[in-house]
This record gives structure tokens, C-alpha cells and sequence, in this order.
């Protein structure tokens, strides 16, 4: 457990900037939002790559024993098996194309429109990006969705990388398995979301200082998920805080306005 | 050996028992196929096979967990292992844990063939001429 010490980076538009930092508890970091943004996905996509790996691997082998039987049975396959055999190894590769497409969806600056418009979707989309992580720590998925939700403007659908990012977050601090619970719902003129998990929570002293940029628990991290998160989404007006014991899990609150207040940078 | 050799293949993806059941069945095995780790390891507790194909990671158990559990109860069983995502340390625990041989996805139906019959050789060899 070590936090790492301040670096700097230098933006390459000094002129385009977002504020990471929650007022009046750490020290102002300005850097390029395009650095930033891509940054913080090129982090979330590293820790997914082994995942990936592993899910396209099953569509791809199921589409190879598929092919060899169609070779290997030729001569005795009936026709209406040979068209089975044909219809379920394109249904594997559709499969293959839909997690490159999650994975490239995450990846691209703009969401796909078909996609990104009803936050309900947003989480079933980040879920499915987790799915490996999910399975391999046996960590259950919990949604509670309060009434119904309205849609939001596809400007809010970066939502998604903050909620990719804190999910991701909730996985790691669950090493033996847990549940998170997902709720989502609507609170005035707010599109609020608690992300709460059962893991090992995290320590008064540490918790003073996470959304603090380059801090962070973990060796192998870099510590820019939880600012960068909270710069995102103060960039389109909404807000980020956590509340957590040691040893009683971890829920982190968010909340987005539902009318265009988008900050200006 | 004077009977068919028994096979108990697991993997949630449905598909992998669905090719390779057949392409055994042809080769003379006795092959069941388990999508459901809790089943395949109700069934396991019922019978010792000679050979198991698990996959490592599958949602409500770990394949290694299989692995172990077999050691236990069956140590004279061979266990193949799969993975969508090979690494040479899972290669190497799954192999000190006692497996047989782990074989990473993709794979063809003729590489499963080979490391089957070569654990069928050694269960063979085990047993002596008069097995």
C-alpha cells in the first residue's frame, strides 16, 4: 500500500483544460482534456485486455471445432445439419463482432447513438464490457432501477467510462468475491447512481485522498481513475463523493443534471 | 484396456462439449458433457473417469477447484485443462496442481484428439500390460 508521488504532465493545449481536482481538498491539476480523457481510457483498457482476450478466445475456438467438424464430417452430415453447423458458427462470430464493437464503443471518443441515449442501457453496456472481470473475481451485479428513467443527451454518455472505471474499481477491492449493487434513479432534476460494493472498503486516511490525482493503494496503478472520473463528470455538471468503512465495502454516489448545464472548458 | 475409456468434459461455453462429444464418440471414448461445473462435479462424486477436460475459468467455479477436487478423489484420473487465456504461470500451477496437460483456446478438435490419446497412452502405461 504506497501512494505515489506527484508528477507532472504537459499538456499539449494549455488553453484546453479540465480542473480534476474536488474544491478545496487537493492542490489544482490542469492538464490537455484530450490527454486526460484518453488517459484514463487507456488505463481502464489495459486492465481490460486480459479479460478480452479470454471472452473473444470462446466465440473464435467455438467458431474452429465448429469448421473442423463441418470438414472432418463432410462426407455423412445431412444437409439440414451442415446448415446448423454453418448458422452456429455465424452466430459466434457475430458474437466476437459485438465484444470488438463494446470494446472499440469504449475505446472511441463518440459512443454509438444506437446505444448511448438511455442510461439503463449505458450500465447493461458496461457490465457486458466486465463481464470477464465479473466472472473471474465471482462477483454478482445487482440493478435497482427506481421508476422510470428518463434518456440522457448523448454529451452525458462519457457516463459510461466513469462507471466502467468505478465498477472496475469495486471489482479489485473484492479479491474473494461480492456483489455490487447498481441503483439508479431520479432525484429532482438529477439522474442520480450508487455504486455500492461489499469489498474491503477503504481507510479514513486514504479516503481524504482518493479522488486526489496520482494517489493511490495500489503499486501497479497510477491513481488518475477517480480524478479523472470526477473531472468528467464535472465537465457535464455533475458530481462524484464516496462514503466507505474499512472492512464494510464502499458506495460511491453520482449525480448528473438532467437539463443541459454543461461546464465550459 | 478391456473397456471404453470414460471422458467427463466441462465448459460452460455449450458449444465445446457439442463438437468434441461426437468427434470422441467416433474415437470409441465414452464421453459426457457438463456445461454446469456443480453438475459435473455431482456427477464426478458419483463415478471416477479416466480422463477430464475442464475449463479454468468458468463463472460459479474455478476449474483449478475441479482439478483439486479430482486429485483428491481420483488421483489415478487424468485432467486436461482449458483457458481462454493462456499465461505461463497458469500454465504452471494448473501442471504442479496435477494436471495432465493444458491446452489454451483457440484450439483445433485434433489437438484435443492428440493430448487425449497421450493421456489415454499414460493411463495405459500406469496400469501395466495387463490393465
Amino acid at each position: 500500500m504506497m501512494a505515489r508521488s506527484p508528477k507532472t504532465l504537459c499538456p499539449k493545449t494549455p488553453n484546453k483544460s479540465l480542473d480534476l481536482s474536488p474544491e478545496g481538498l487537493v492542490p489544482e491539476i490542469k492538464v490537455s482534456e484530450t490527454i486526460v480523457i484518453q488517459s484514463f481510457k487507456n488505463n481502464v483498457i489495459s486492465a481490460l485486455i486480459p479479460g478480452f482476450i479470454h471472452q473473444i478466445n470462446n466465440p473464435i475456438n467455438n467458431i474452429i471445432l465448429t469448421l473442423d467438424t463441418l470438414m472432418e464430417d463432410n462426407m455423412t452430415l445431412t444437409p439440414e445439419e451442415r446448415s446448423q453447423l454453418f448458422q452456429e458458427a455465424l452466430g459466434q462470430a457475430n458474437r466476437a463482432v459485438d465484444l470488438i464493437k463494446t470494446f472499440d464503443d469504449f475505446y472511441r471518443d463518440t459512443p454509438s447513438p444506437e446505444n448511448g441515449q438511455y442510461i439503463e442501457a449505458l450500465v447493461d453496456k458496461a457490465i457486458r464490457l466486465l463481464n470477464h472481470e465479473l466472472k473471474k473475481q465471482h462477483v454478482k451485479i445487482i440493478k435497482e432501477i427506481s421508476g422510470t428513467l428518463p434518456s440522457i443527451g448523448p454529451e452525458k454518455t462519457v457516463l459510461w467510462q466513469v462507471l466502467v472505471n468505478l465498477m472496475l474499481n469495486s471489482i479489485q477491492a473484492m479479491p474473494n468475491g461480492g456483489q455490487i449493487k447498481i441503483s439508479l434513479y431520479q432525484l429532482n432534476k438529477e439522474l442520480r447512481m450508487d455504486i455500492s460494493d461489499n469489498g474491503t472498503g477503504i481507510s479514513p486516511v486514504y479516503l481524504k485522498r482518493i479522488f486526489e490525482p496520482y494517489f493511490s493503494t495500489k503499486e501497479s496503478k497510477i491513481g488518475l481513475g477517480l480524478p479523472m472520473s470526477l473531472g468528467i463528470l464535472k465537465k457535464i455538471g455533475g458530481w462524484l463523493k464516496v462514503k466507505s468503512s474499512e472492512g464494510r465495502g464502499a458506495t460511491f454516489s453520482l449525480g448528473i443534471p438532467l437539463e443541459e448545464k454543461i461546464a465550459k472548458i | 484396456m478391456g473397456r471404453p475409456i470414460e471422458l467427463l468434459i466441462l465448459d460452460d461455453e455449450s458449444l465445446v462439449g457439442q463438437r468434441l462429444k461426437p468427434a470422441l464418440e467416433k474415437e470409441g471414448y465414452r464421453v459426457e458433457a457438463f456445461t454446469e461445473p456443480r453438475e459435473a462435479l455431482a456427477r464426478l462424486e458419483e463415478k471416477d473417469f479416466d480422463i477430464v477436460v475442464t475449463d479454468i475459468r468458468m463463472e460459479d467455479l474455478d476449474g483449478m477447484e475441479v482439478l483439486s477436487r479430482i486429485r483428491q478423489k481420483s488421483p489415478q484420473t487424468k485432467v486436461i485443462m482449458i483457458t481462454g487465456y493462456a499465461t505461463l504461470e497458469l500454465a504452471h500451477e494448473s501442471l504442479n496442481k496435477g494436471a495432465f496437460d493444458f491446452i489454451a483456446k483457440p484450439f483445433r478438435i485434433g489437438t484435443m484428439r492428440d493430448t487425449i490419446l497421450k493421456a489415454a497412452k499414460a493411463l495405459q502405461d500406469e496400469k501395466g500390460p495387463q490393465g
